[in-house]
């Protein structure tokens, strides 16, 4: 293996529980998901300099170097803010640890906590935050010292369905303009879908899967990948679903609770979009279609029903799902 | 703070009778003490320049014992907390010894080391004619001896218990090992710090037999309170028995004081 | 290292740890000395023969300073019979109850300058004691052998002050052993006792005012008869042979 010089991020573990490489490119989010104890958090560790690995950016060798000389920001599944600390001083840690003054460091440290819509718990010491509003601290100290990577390590998974809603939200908004790279260790379905360009899937402590997060829910390597990334993603607002759903919030459904018509269904589901089959992946004895339209949907049917239906790619038909099968996004993964 | 306990019916009598008797032993020499004290005389007796020379005598070398018990303790407690280095568990076991070791004993080591004719001590007189026994600076070499392993080990505790996880998101945001120390570290750890030189204090201010064997026995210089105690013993047990409560209202004093302004009230 | 033997007997001094024999035999009497420490190598000579005239008996010999073992008799801890170094404690230990009867003095010890084998501060006389640079010891001067050296100090007129005040005669003795100090004011005997390990030089006016050693019953002796042939062999001819040989005097 030649030394990689390539643009973005490239990151090489090599242990025994561990091999793996994942490039992101510059400007983009790669979201590496995968079973419990696949090596995820070693992996961003690694390229944080917390775990031993080989990281190179930009074609520069950041192997040797320890954490604080890497231009990383980090946010870990516990805000793991400081808690003797207040909001503002946490956010201009990393900014006065780069030799910033105190005095600078702090009117930066107050700007991020305005742009993340938290400007008045500026004095609050970490323990007076609910868990959403430490996770977007911690997420403003990340991105305070304008790192060129970020290493985002299960950020949602310790929030409620609102909080993750909004800090997915906010993360998405900074995503669209950052021309660094981002890392996203998740397994949920719904950040991987919501905020990355590329999906890593990490099984059994080697990459199983590269590919979009499209490409991956239409042909899904593993069983893993397949439950993971095969669910339909929808914003709350789109869907009718049992209960409330607070706005901004994602609502999940699976391909198997689809049904495909050729005509508009007149049945009691009041959730149908019409689409045009884009394709259809057979696995298992299942078949996977992918129907494009207002939106992305995936269906899981029989070979049996695509061929009484003729649902080959270019074919237009309908999609329509029970409200009862909608699931709204719930805290943690499952 | 503390959670109030879940209700799992009364405690156990045996466990409550054991501790009970636990308590007791303690206290009751204690109170033995303030009945035996010479209620008439108690005033002369501490109010005595000899007295008050030793009380303040104690209590400035054991401030400044604690004081250098943080400035070497602190990097040890560190470095056996934080740093892999190998014969880690040697370091820590010998900073154990002082701790099991009599008192005595760590006076006649300290006059190997540091005595005329100890191993520092004698090239030392020899090339600067200067000595540290009967000096004041003998009884703070004393105290620091005993105090320090006290301090360490209780730091070091107090060390590990701050997560590491925090260090990891400290030197993500840029922030050195030194910066990490300063700035996460050592305020994380400020309760066990505060605690560690609290116990070395009081371990000087108690400190009588290395002080004794090691710096001497002389009024105004080296003898602190507690050797004031013993030498008052040889002549006058009231007396004796005067100072021991001047050094015991003091204990009690300055823990109570420190341990509400510290910990706050629990 | 040859210097830690005499470090450890500096701790045995300061401890207070003296040779407190404990072997239990058959003996069916025993006999129970409370000494001042500097009769320690007399007492255990005259103990092994007191035992072998009086065959069953067994003495078990407890030293510590005079203050301290008169302040037991008066708590009436076990002991038979009380030898003080001087008179004071003896009396104290009467007027408190400890012991029985009339205290009979037994010898005379007289303070001795000591100084380290090979002289380094080259003492000559007490007066040396005022020069700079010279560390002296004393007994604490709450115990018989540190008044007695106040008393002599203010009489020939010296001026510098002890650098320790040790709690017993033992402790000045055994930091003068080990070099931690130019020279100590300790008894005759002492010097005698630690076998050229230091020179003693005469104080000027120690004879006209010696040290006196005093015995006693203790009242809470368990055999007074014992006791009081404990008193007679030490004050008749053989006692009186085994404290001279050990530097006391005994025409008191």
């Amino acid at each position: 293996m030649g030394r990689p010089v390539s643009r973005g991020l490239a990151v090489t573990v090599d242990l025994p529980r561990l091999r793996a490489e994942v490039r992101v490119r510059p400007g983009s989010t790669v979201a590496v998901v995968g079973p419990n104890g696949a090596g995820k958090t070693t992996l961003v560790e690694a390229a944080a300099g917390t775990a031993p690995g080989r990281t190179s950016y930009d074609g520069e060798d950041w192997s040797g170097l320890p954490p604080y000389r890497r231009s990383v920001g980090m946010v870990f599944q516990e805000h793991l803010l400081f808690p003797h600390l207040d909001a503002r001083d946490n956010v201009a840690f990393g900014l006065q640890a780069r030799g910033v003054r105190r005095h600078g460091a702090r009117r930066t440290a107050e700007r991020w906590l305005s742009r993340i819509g938290l400007p008045d718990v500026a004095r609050q010491r970490p323990a007076a935050l609910s868990g959403g509003q430490a996770q977007r601290v911690a997420l403003a100290r990340a991105l305070a010292t304008q790192p060129r990577v970020l290493l985002l390590d299960e950020p949602f998974a310790a929030l409620d369905v609102a909080a993750g809603a909004q800090l997915r939200l906010l993360l998405a908004a900074h995503l669209r303009d950052f021309e660094g790279v981002t890392l996203l260790v998740t397994h949920d379905a719904i950040d991987a879908r919501a905020l990355a360009d590329e999906v890593v899937v990490l099984e059994h402590g080697t990459v199983a899967q590269v590919g979009t997060p499209a490409e991956i829910a239409e042909a899904p390597a593993t069983a893993h990948a397949a439950r993971l990334l095969g669910l339909n993603v929808l914003a709350a607002e789109e869907v009718v679903v049992p209960g409330h759903a607070p706005p901004g919030t994602l609502v999940t459904f699976a391909p198997s609770a689809v049904t495909l018509t050729v005509d508009e269904p007149a049945g009691s589901a009041r959730n149908r979009w019409q689409g045009v089959v884009h394709t259809a992946v057979e696995r298992d004895g299942i078949v996977r279609v992918h129907l494009r339209g207002a939106h992305d949907l995936y269906a899981d049917v029989t070979p049996a029903a695509v061929d009484d239906l003729g649902l080959e790619p270019g074919r237009a038909a309908w999609a329509s799902v029970k409200a009862t099968e909608v699931t709204v996004l719930a805290d943690g993964p499952t | 703070m503390v959670d109030a306990p879940p209700r799992l019916g009364p405690p156990p009598t045996r466990l409550v009778l054991a501790g009970a008797v636990a308590a007791a032993f303690l206290l009751l020499p204690l109170v033995a003490l303030v009945v035996a004290a010479p209620w008439d005389r108690l005033w002369s007796i501490v109010s005595a320049d000899s007295a008050r020379e030793a009380l303040w005598l104690s209590l400035w070398t054991s401030t400044i014992a604690a004081g250098l018990c943080l400035l070497a303790g602190l990097p040890l407690a560190w470095l056996l907390a934080r740093v892999a280095f190998p014969g880690r568990r040697l370091v820590r076991a010998l900073v154990t010894v002082p701790l099991v070791l009599p008192p005595v004993v760590a006076g006649v080591a300290l006059l190997s080391a540091f005595g005329r004719t100890g191993m520092i001590g004698q090239p030392l007189r020899e090339a600067f004619g200067t000595q540290i026994p009967y000096t004041t600076v003998a009884v703070i070499l004393a105290h620091t001896f005993v105090a320090l392993p006290f301090f360490v080990l209780s730091l070091e505790g107090a060390l590990r218990a701050t997560p590491l996880r925090l260090e990891s998101a400290a030197a993500t945001l840029g922030a050195t090992r030194w910066t990490t120390f300063r700035r996460v570290t050592l305020p994380l750890a400020a309760p066990g710090l505060a605690a560690g030189l609290v116990l070395a204090w009081a371990r000087s201010l108690g400190e009588f037999g290395a002080t004794i064997t090691f710096a001497g026995n002389y009024p105004g210089t080296t003898r602190t309170l507690p050797l004031d105690v013993y030498t008052a013993l040889q002549a006058d047990r009231d007396a004796a028995v005067a100072l021991s409560l001047v050094l015991l209202v003091v204990c009690v004093l300055v823990l109570v004081t420190l341990r509400e302004r510290w910990w706050g009230v629990r | 290292m040859k210097k830690l033997i005499p470090l450890v007997l500096i701790a045995l001094a300061v401890t207070g740890c003296g040779s407190d024999d404990t072997t239990k035999g058959s003996a069916d009497r025993t006999l129970t000395v409370l000494a001042a420490s500097s009769l320690t190598g007399t007492f255990t000579q005259l103990a092994q023969t007191f035992e072998q005239r009086n065959a069953g008996v067994h003495v078990k010999l407890v030293f510590d300073s005079s203050a301290t073992l008169a302040q037991q008799t008066i708590e009436h801890a076990p002991g038979d019979v009380l030898a003080t170094a001087d008179q004071k404690t003896m009396d104290d230990a009467k007027t408190g109850g400890g012991v029985d009867g009339d205290p009979k003095q037994f010898a005379t010890n007289v303070l001795t300058l000591a100084v380290p084998s090979g002289n380094p501060a080259h003492i000559a006389t007490l007066k040396d004691l005022d020069k700079d640079g010279v560390d002296y010891l004393t007994c604490v001067t709450t115990a018989p052998c540190g008044a007695a050296a106040q008393k002599l100090l203010a009489g020939n007129g010296i001026m510098r002050k002890p650098v320790s005040e040790e709690v017993d005669v033992k402790a000045v003795l055994a930091k003068v052993v080990a070099g931690e100090a130019d020279a100590g004011l300790v008894y005759a005997t002492d010097v005698t006792a630690s076998q050229g390990k230091v020179t003693g030089l005469e104080v000027p006016g120690a004879a006209d005012s010696p040290n006196t050693y005093w015995v006693a019953v203790a009242a809470n002796a368990k055999d007074d008869a014992l006791a009081a042939q404990w008193i007679d062999f030490l004050t008749g001819g053989e006692g009186k042979a085994v404290l001279e040989a050990a530097g006391f005097g005994t025409a008191g």
